[in-house]
């Protein structure tokens, strides 16, 4: 047991991991989605090597610092791999007015331990802008919301670029995704009424396709097209808002010829008919959920402050430091 | 500061580091020291740098974080500061002073080839962890340069090392275990940043990727030294400057090659 513990602790072993580590690191820029699988073997054999050192070592509890700056980079290991295990990544579009749909949301990596708390956020989204420089420069972004607490509470939130908000442990933050939606009200043939809305695609990224399917509660799928009276200035400064912005709106699909209408407008659609009600924004959040961060922050901190005192102690010896002596010893190549 | 007297300012800079080079290589012959002379000449370099890096800032109402000139520039301030601070504290790096300023040179005259036209900086990315990890990631490539240059000079003179360059050598390693903090400190700065710019700490996209293997190579080279150590010491200093190329390469190269995030593609 010892000798098999003596040779996990080899520094050979760590060049080998290290040196695996390396050549995987570049795989995983080629191939991120497999990140997982390329990263296990050659971390696990460098976290038991490091174990195994740090039982039989005596260099380690010789220097304090160096013993805590590799067992700060253990923690940091273990802080990475449980973030893997309970993380949530995802993206979700609201738009102004809405309530966030839990069921909307687009989910990007879910770790296996991760507890799916994402129904119990409530927040509705309020008005939104989006600040352009001149040559369509993304500026700044303000976005307001109000977060429904768990008490029942409501607090109004203003957020952008620099400011995202937590809830139920998810962050949200905004996205230089977003666009325009139109809203529209259904009415079927027994005088039933509905409200959707149809996102169009990222705007001004996309200002040329701003097109998008919806399916009405009959089952038709229409394709809808905005047709802004203006185009977006690329000379001077400019806002990207839902307010007084003049559109209409093209309406096709399999059994209908377009038909363009304009706010307050309706037009039939197979066993109903649609109006269009409004125009408004929809931002699109990324989502993150990752409750060891903070953890895994101190102890990437605590390993580089060891790191920093056990450097400073190895080279507080005179020979690296000392002038050179004046035999030429300044003398430059 | 116009841009056309902040050029002037870089041509002038740019100048002076030929200028000190020669000056360098002429003392040399004659077996005088020239620190003095190179000391002098680089601090007039770094007051234009300063100049034109300062009047550039002003004139944009940011700072040289997004395009290559701005790397560059930024890098010609930084990398001559701290070699000036590293040979001041340590005179074993003054001998190699002539690779530092050549190589200097040579980014000074990359820097203007290059557009000098502005980007706005992204509203993601204003944020105190981005300063403070650019100013790790300047500290960084900042000592390994001289690290790299002592490293080189001792390759140089390898039938000779044994005798004049211990002082050398303890230098060497002792500004690559600084960069390496400073490499570590960089890579957390920016994790935190991107955490608040793109709500991902990381992402394992390009300059990510290859700021990652730099630090791993840093830390297998660490180790085999201690491994190994009858290694001939020649290895050492060659996988040194392998290192500061490596890290080069990842500074102002694959930033500006790939389309990721950290592009500034926003």
């Amino acid at each position: 047991m010892i000798l098999l513990t003596k040779t996990m602790a080899s520094l050979k072993l760590t060049l080998v991991g290290l040196a695996a580590l390396i050549v995987n690191a570049f795989a995983v820029s080629q191939w991120p989605d497999t990140a997982i699988p390329w990263l296990v073997l050659p971390l696990s054999v460098l976290a038991i090597n490091l174990l195994a050192a740090l039982i039989v070592r005596h260099a380690f509890r010789q220097q304090a610092a160096l013993l805590l700056f590799h067992i700060g980079l253990l923690a940091v290991l273990l802080m990475v791999t449980a973030g893997v295990l309970v993380r949530f990544d995802g993206s979700v579009e609201v738009v102004e007015g809405a309530a966030f749909d839990a069921a909307g949301v687009t989910a990007r990596g879910t770790g296996w331990l991760h507890p799916n708390r994402l129904q119990q956020v409530r927040f509705t989204q309020g008005p939104m802008e989006v600040h352009y420089l001149s040559g369509l420069q993304r500026d700044t972004t303000h976005s307001r919301i109000t977060l429904a607490r768990t008490d029942g509470s409501e607090v109004p939130r203003d957020i952008g670029d620099r400011q995202g908000f937590t809830s139920h442990g998810y962050r949200f933050t905004t996205t230089f995704n977003k666009g325009y939606s139109v809203l529209v009200l259904w009415h079927d043939m027994d005088g039933r009424q509905s409200l959707g809305a149809v996102n169009f695609p990222s705007f001004p990224e996309f200002d040329w396709k701003q097109t998008n399917d919806w399916t009405t509660p009959s089952g038709e799928t229409l394709t809808f097209e905005l047709k802004l009276a203006e185009r977006v200035p690329e000379d001077e400064p400019w806002t990207l808002g839902s307010r007084e912005v003049s559109y209409e709106v093209g309406i096709s699909g399999s059994a209908h010829a377009e038909k363009t209408i304009g706010p307050g407008q309706s037009t039939a659609a197979t066993g109903g008919e649609i109006t269009i009600v409004d125009l408004r924004l929809w931002m699109g959040y990324r989502i993150d959920y990752n409750p060891l961060l903070p953890w895994l922050l101190t102890a990437a901190f605590l390993s580089l402050g060891a790191l920093a005192v056990h450097m400073a102690q190895k080279f507080r010896a005179p020979r690296a430091m000392k002038v050179v002596a004046a035999s030429g010893g300044e003398q430059a190549a | 500061m116009s841009m056309a007297v902040e050029r002037t300012t870089l041509v002038a800079a740019v100048t002076g580091f030929a200028v000190v080079l020669v000056l360098n290589l002429l003392l040399r012959r004659g077996a005088r020291s020239t620190w003095p002379a190179v000391s002098g000449g680089l601090l007039i370099v770094l007051a234009l740098l300063t100049a034109a890096v300062a009047g550039r800032w002003i004139r944009e109402s940011q700072g040289p974080f997004l395009t290559l000139y701005d790397v560059l520039l930024s890098n010609l301030f930084s990398l001559t500061l701290v070699y000036l601070v590293a040979a001041w504290l340590v005179p074993a790096l003054r001998r190699s002073s002539s690779i530092v300023v050549a190589f200097l040179g040579v980014l000074g005259v990359w820097s203007l080839t290059v557009s000098a036209v502005a980007v706005p900086l992204p509203a993601t990315f204003d944020n105190p962890w981005l300063w403070l990890h650019v100013t790790a990631g300047k500290l960084f490539l900042g000592l390994c340069l001289p690290a790299a240059a002592a490293a080189l000079w001792l390759l140089a003179r390898r039938q000779n090392a044994e005798a004049e360059g211990g002082e050398m050598d303890a230098a060497v390693w002792l500004t690559l275990s600084l960069a390496f903090v400073c490499h570590s400190f960089m890579l957390i700065a920016g994790a935190i940043w991107a955490h608040s710019a793109w709500g991902r700490y990381w992402a394992w996209d390009s300059l990510e990727t290859w700021t990652f293997i730099t630090w791993l190579c840093i830390a297998l080279l660490l180790h085999a030294r201690v491994t190994f150590r009858r290694m001939p010491v020649t290895y050492g200093w060659s996988a040194v400057i392998a290192i500061f190329g490596l890290a080069v390469l990842t500074f102002l190269g694959v930033p500006f090659l790939s389309v990721a995030p950290h592009k500034g593609v926003m």
